[in-house]
């Protein structure tokens, strides 16, 4: 949350998909309350009240996959964040994002950003992952409509180098 | 209906309709959502599972800084909801029956004076006895949770099966066929055991929320997490006193449903407090609130004996189950109707009797989760089944096939599968599966402790209430647009299964232009006509025969106005690509495109093209003795588990599940697919991991560290098998799947486990502690035998 009051805050600069960003903020704030609610990115989303269970707030930091809501948003000090919004360039979608939609990889969507991103720190670390490497990265990740099979499918898709 | 010339829209597989903007985040849900001046609201919730509320004060709370409103019982209107009994108060009116139950609401300037006022309310409770098994509730001098249960309104599809004398028991269900004692006195072989089934939560990825405000016109505007727009807005007008033109419900991106979302409770108290503060108000469930103020899977009891033939012949199944429906019952007698329906299976059986009760306990309430009671009873008849093949030294498959439903098959209810009526198609299923998987692939193998063992379940399902409801119908409106593209006006609602996307295939096919040139209206309230939603399957098969309608009266219209452009007779015209043609390859050059055409109707002729179509499913009533056709499209699936257990650890590993499911014609390969794959995973979780333990009504560990759901890592090999048949009454042959997907699923899980153990586990889920116990006792039982020989 925004700082207010007396509580001790503390000031912070990293880059945020790309564009240099400053925040003042009470030590407790989380950074997925911070990139959620101050930054508006609402792509950031939670499905276990911040416990660390579901993935949906998985961002990119420094390239590693981490649920914001264990970060603290003096963590992100210095480094440089992604969410799923700077993702695509422009109009041209990530191949991982042209991927899950050619192969249906995602129904009701709440989870897909945070796979993306899971995804996306895999083959940044591996490009061409094994499907059980696939699993394993991805197991932090839940997803209560598709059953995995297609995002798995996708990502293997991309890491092969396939052309959706 | 489509031409030789040119390639289907139907069968394609089409990325869903807003898959875009769901990888690149843009994607609004309901907890996306603010508005400016937005207060938040807040659910005081009951601690204990029965008690009066002997003293409710709101005035410390009222006079925080930053309060907007609090609201108790007596600020609701009609203060009932409840699909199948009008009971359950939006807000507890001097007695709680449940803990968590909402006993008041506060809207805020911020969740953090929200939760402040929240306690300083203060409620003094006297706690009452409470029940919280089935078997106690049902005991002589039980305490009763509605003394009065005759003076509630219920729904029509119900009151044959009323209990009229006092207890705990809302409804019991009898389908009966034949003489089912006889038939089991004579059976040469009878099989009988108890089934016990859990109570699960749906863990949709986001949970319920609810926004409301109102807009200059006056009118409040409520956006929120659900499949069924249509039904919460008559619910909260209901609820409140609202004339249902002075609310529309808006459909944003939702989070799943899984028949979750159907029966209000936050969307209506944050539209009580729009109305109270004249301020926009946004609601949304905690985690734990989704297993506490939301209804969970009902937990069953299942008693059942099934007679066999020597040659495998099902000859009666006699089975009694009793659903925990909580405290109110929700959707809690709909489900013990539809399981009864089920009960028995796709299989000819001469001698039924099925006997479904609803009971009421002080438990967390209990009400629809897919599959809607049909994978409890299931799992008990397909274990059933499979004793008898083991038994007789039959496959499994071929138990099921001597058996199952075929041309002029009759069901328990006495509904008689005619293949001029009903798309029937359970044998194919059994057949794809066996063609994938010939029986000598079935080996069970031991290395070490670890056992590998492979099960099959099958099951049936409706599209559609059937006989849950009068009439369960959804409309549609389709307009050519001056650019020669179309709008569909459908209440059908993506939840995530991709319902819109097929239904939009549908359209196309029907008008003649490719899926892109349809483009799906906004689907608030104020805009669509009346769609039942997202729920029973039922939409591809409802809504979709209501597109259907709406697009085949559009392009009679387009081809009536284009014969009279074209000089030539509108039946000899087609429409292909977006361009209307001849029919005729001579008269090649006549045609004209969609543009040119809706350019004239509409500026040159003051023509508005456009048309309206609907689609009904009625007439499903069951009768006083539970005969009737309460099915109306029928789903078969067919279901294959290979599975390893570790007989030192109990930890069962599920390495593949195959499903055949007959899905009539498939418009979308890959929605399908996705939907088979989605309730697989969501049948095994049922079957080994998840669980609501409650503690005297209280859940432990209502949270996703404890509540175990299956990720990536617990996928075994998924195999879909879409079994392609004709339904004759759907949309170019189409019905519905996401319903059926893990119905078969826990028993094909727990057959599996049979085999490559010889260890029957009766009682969901598995887990690794229940596996081990029950591998015990049968060394136990086992010890104790040889020792008296």
């Amino acid at each position: 949350m925004a700082a207010s009051g007396d509580e001790a805050t503390s000031k912070l600069s990293f880059v945020l998909n790309g564009a240099d960003v400053q925040a003042t903020v009470v030590l407790a704030t989380t950074a997925f309350d911070l990139l959620r609610h101050d930054f508006g990115l609402t792509s950031v989303r939670s499905a276990c009240d911040g416990i660390g269970m579901c993935g949906a707030c998985t961002i990119l930091v420094n390239g590693r996959a981490s649920p914001s809501c264990l970060l603290l948003a003096v963590d992100l000090a210095g480094a440089r964040v992604e969410t799923v919004d700077a993702l695509a360039d422009g109009d041209e979608l990530h191949p991982l994002q042209q991927a899950f939609v050619a192969k249906g990889a995602l129904q009701c969507g709440y989870c897909t950003a945070g796979m993306l991103l899971a995804a996306k720190a895999l083959l940044n670390e591996t490009p061409h992952p094994t499907r059980g490497e696939i699993v394993r990265a991805l197991t932090g990740n839940l997803c209560r409509c598709t059953g995995y099979a297609k995002i798995i499918d996708a990502v293997e898709s991309v890491a092969a180098g396939a052309v959706p | 209906m489509s031409g030789p010339e040119r390639p289907s829209v139907l069968g394609r597989r089409l990325p869903k309709i807003n898959s875009v903007s769901t990888v690149t985040g843009q994607g609004q849900y309901t907890v996306d959502m603010a508005v400016p001046g937005m207060l938040h609201a807040r659910v005081l919730r009951s601690p204990h599972a029965h008690a009066r509320i002997v003293r409710l004060d709101v005035s410390r709370a009222r006079g925080l800084p930053g309060v907007a409103a609090v609201i108790t019982a007596e600020d609701v209107r009609a203060n009932v909801l409840g699909s199948s009994v009008k009971h359950r108060p939006l807000l507890a009116s001097g007695v709680v029956r449940t803990f968590g139950e909402p006993v008041a609401a506060v809207a805020a300037i911020d969740e953090t004076v929200a939760a402040k006022a929240i306690a300083l309310i203060e409620v003094d409770y006297a706690p009452l006895p409470a029940v919280f098994d089935m078997k106690a509730a049902t005991a002589p001098g039980a305490p009763l949770l509605h003394p009065d249960k005759s003076r509630y309104a219920r729904l029509p599809a119900l009151n044959q099966w009323f209990v009229s004398e006092s207890g705990n028991v809302s409804h019991r269900v009898r389908i009966a066929r034949g003489d089912v004692d006889a038939a089991l006195a004579r059976a040469p072989k009878v099989y009988r055991a108890s089934f016990a089934t859990q109570s699960a939560s749906q863990v949709c990825p986001e949970v319920h929320a609810a926004l409301a405000y109102y807009e200059p016109s006056g009118r409040l505007v409520l956006w929120c997490s659900t499949g069924k727009p249509a039904r919460v807005h008559i619910q909260i007008c209901g609820l409140l006193g609202l004339d249902t033109s002075k609310l529309r419900v808006e459909a944003p991106f939702v989070g799943c449903d899984f028949g979750v979302k159907g029966e209000v409770s936050i969307e209506a108290i944050v539209t009580l407090l729009a109305q109270k503060t004249k301020r926009p108000v946004k609601g949304t469930f905690t985690r734990e609130e989704e297993f506490t103020g939301a209804g969970l899977r009902i937990a069953s009891e299942i008693d059942a004996s099934l007679g066999v033939a020597a040659d495998g012949r099902l000859l009666a199944l006699d089975m009694a189950f009793r659903n925990d429906i909580g405290p109110y019952d929700g959707y809690g007698s709909m489900v013990t109707v539809w399981a009864a329906v089920c009960a028995s299976g796709p299989y000819d059986i001469d001698h039924v009797r099925v006997v479904g009760e609803s009971i009421h306990t002080n438990n967390l309430r209990g009400a629809s989760f897919r599959g809607f009671g049909n994978p409890q009873v299931s799992f008990a008849r397909e274990s059933l089944l499979d004793m008898a093949a083991k038994d007789l030294g039959m496959h499994p498959i071929e138990l099921r096939r001597r058996n199952g439903w075929r041309d002029g098959s009759v069901s328990a209810t006495g509904q008689k599968l005619t293949s001029e009526r009903y798309g029937i198609g359970f044998i194919d299923t059994l057949d794809r599966l066996n063609e994938s998987f010939p029986p000598a692939a079935d080996r069970c193998t031991d290395q070490g402790p670890l056992r590998r063992g492979v099960g099959y379940a099958c099951g049936v399902h409706g599209s559609g209430y059937g006989c849950l409801i009068d009439a369960d119908t959804s409309g549609a409106m389709v307009r050519l647009n001056p650019d020669g593209t179309f709008t569909l006006f459908s209440g059908a609602m993506d939840v995530g299964q991709g319902t819109t996307t097929s239904i939009i295939q549908i359209v196309a096919e029907a008008v003649g232009v490719g899926p892109p040139q349809v483009v799906l209206a906004s689907q608030g309230t104020d805009s669509v006509p009346f769609d039942g939603g997202a729920s029973a399957s039922r939409q591809l098969y409802i809504s979709g025969n209501a597109a259907l309608r709406a697009a085949q009266a559009l392009r009679a219209r387009i081809l009536d106005i284009a014969a009279r452009m074209l000089d030539l007779a509108a039946d000899k015209l087609t429409i292909r690509e977006g361009v209307i043609r001849a029919v005729d390859p001579n008269l090649s050059n006549r045609t004209l495109t969609l543009a040119q055409l809706a350019f004239h109707a509409i500026n040159v002729k003051g023509e508005q093209p456009m048309a309206f179509g609907s689609y009904s499913l009625q007439g499903a009533l069951l009768d006083a003795e539970g005969k009737g056709d309460p099915i109306g499209a029928f789903l078969f699936a067919s279901q294959r588990a290979e599975v390893e257990v570790d007989i030192e650890t109990g930890v069962v590993r599920v390495l593949s599940l195959a499903a055949a499911h007959d899905v009539g014609r498939a418009i979308n390969p890959m929605v399908i697919e996705g939907q088979i794959e989605g309730s697989l995973i969501q049948g095994l979780g049922y079957a080994l991991m998840e669980e609501v333990r409650q503690q005297d009504g209280r859940p432990i560990g209502p949270d996703l560290e404890h509540y175990l759901v299956p990720m990536s890592a617990d996928m075994p090999e998924l195999i879909p098998i879409i079994v392609e048949t004709n339904e004759p009454s759907g949309p170019f042959g189409a019905k519905g799947v996401g319903e059926a997907g893990l119905v078969p699923t826990a028993a094909a899980i727990a057959n599996a486990i049979e085999s490559a153990t010889g260890v029957r586990v009766t009682r969901l889920p598995i887990t690794p502690e229940r596996m081990l116990e029950a591998l015990r006792a049968r060394r136990e039982a086992r010890q104790s035998q040889s020792s008296e020989d």
